[in-house]
């Protein structure tokens, strides 16, 4: 008997800042609209076992869009992108996101991304607490760890983007962030994605990561969680993000929520999910019950 | 910590299938450095040429792993701690001493996979 599972994919188009995107994306399940977003230079496919959650899609739309550039969103027709250098800003992450989840006509998703993804719901919560009814940041901070800021995006292009270097090295560097714990399954498949991304997308993925995302204390203390509760899980085992980075955060951040996860690494989605899921399904509970 | 024969490991590790097919094609002289004990491998085109205990300036090295007593112990334990659990994060984040090459870019799969096996016999 054939073993499907409960996932549909989708094609749509959006257009932000005047460029269609054909954006691919994943969904399974029904209620409240759920976004998730993925990490720098990966895709979508990273939430493969939470799509397959039957306790969190029975009452969660989980939604998960792979951005433009990433898994199956082709670049869009109408850009040289090919004549271009590739850098993801602050402003298409924000916006991406926003205008994905209009177009579904998606009323007040949550969001939840990881990594960039995690430092995406930290910026939703303070720039648009209006259209989204909670965001957590899964390995989210003000800022990256600064032994790797420090690095330079000419660093990071002579590492990630680097014509001497195959793909290949690029999924094995995300090594660093996994926890010794992990499966060694998981691990191996959270680097199999990061080996199959566009030419220059991981480090172009990584000038939000590393600068663009740069909050300030005073806009963290802005954020209104009366408004976009901010929730935030960070790995035990995530040395670009780690859970004391989290911690400056989340002191800031009036009426957040944050939990350090024990064993954890920098993509517990995908790296282990059944640890991860004990973090998340209350999280889910709480925000299900203030949406009554 | 037990001493660690790394030149006897490395001729081992290339019967390796996952780390023998991520050295293909390296050409030059990889140094594996665990506190004051140098281990200089020789490729050539993929293939150990020597695996031998003596010190060469890392200058001369393509790639280069030198790292104290302290940082194999702790990168060699079966669940390291936080911020050991690989080659890179001990660099960045504990003063591991690495290379930085192209090669060693590009060798990194091989150098990841050089560590869980050392880890293994560690173990």
């Amino acid at each position: 008997m054939v073993k499907y599972e409960p996932i549909t994919g989708h094609y749509i188009n959006i257009e932000v800042d005047g460029i269609e995107y054909r954006v691919y994306f994943e969904e399974a399940g029904q209620g409240i609209p759920f976004l998730v977003g993925h990490t720098a230079g990966s895709d979508g496919r990273q939430y493969r076992h939470l799509l397959n959650d039957a306790e969190v899609t029975k009452n969660y739309r989980v939604i998960a869009f792979d951005l433009p550039y990433h898994g199956k969103s082709l670049p869009p027709h109408g850009v040289k992108w090919w004549a271009q250098e590739y850098n993801m800003t602050k402003q298409l992450m924000m916006d991406i996101p926003n205008t994905f989840a209009q177009a579904l006509e998606l009323d007040r998703p949550i969001y939840m991304g990881s990594s960039m993804g995690g430092h995406l719901a930290i910026d939703l919560a303070h720039s648009y607490p209006e259209k989204y009814r909670a965001t957590i940041a899964v390995e989210g901070a003000l800022r990256s760890a600064i032994e790797y800021v420090d690095v330079g995006m000419e660093g990071i292009r002579r590492e990630f983007d680097n014509p001497n270097v195959s793909r290949n090295s690029i999924g094995a560097a995300m090594l660093l962030n996994m926890s010794p714990y992990s499966p060694e399954a998981n691990v191996r498949e959270v680097q199999w994605m990061y080996m199959q991304g566009g030419p220059g997308i991981f480090a172009g993925d990584l000038l939000y990561y590393y600068y663009d995302h740069n909050m300030s204390p005073d806009e963290a203390r802005s954020i209104d969680t009366s408004k976009c509760m901010l929730y935030f899980l960070t790995g035990e085992y995530d040395p670009n993000t780690s859970p004391a980075e989290t911690s400056e955060i989340a002191k800031l951040v009036k009426g957040c929520k944050f939990w350090p996860m024990a064993k954890l690494g920098h993509f517990p989605v995908s790296e282990n999910y059944p640890e991860f899921r004990k973090y998340l399904l209350p999280i889910l509970e709480e925000i299900k019950a203030a949406s009554r | 910590m037990p001493k660690i024969d790394v030149p006897t490991i490395v001729r081992e590790a290339m019967k390796d299938p996952e780390f023998s097919r991520e050295m293909r094609f390296f050409d030059g002289l990889l140094k594996i450095a665990i506190a004051d004990d140098e281990t200089i491998l020789e490729f050539s085109d993929g293939k150990l040429l020597s695996a031998q205990a003596k010190s060469i300036p890392d200058e001369k090295c393509q790639i280069f792993v030198k790292g104290t007593a302290e940082h194999w112990e702790k990168m060699l334990a079966r669940y390291p701690a936080p911020f050991y659990q690989c080659l890179q994060t001990t660099a960045v984040k504990h003063g591991l001493k690495m290379s930085v090459t192209n090669q060693t870019y590009a060798y990194l799969p091989a150098l990841n996979r050089l560590l869980q096996i050392l880890r293994e016999k560690n173990n």
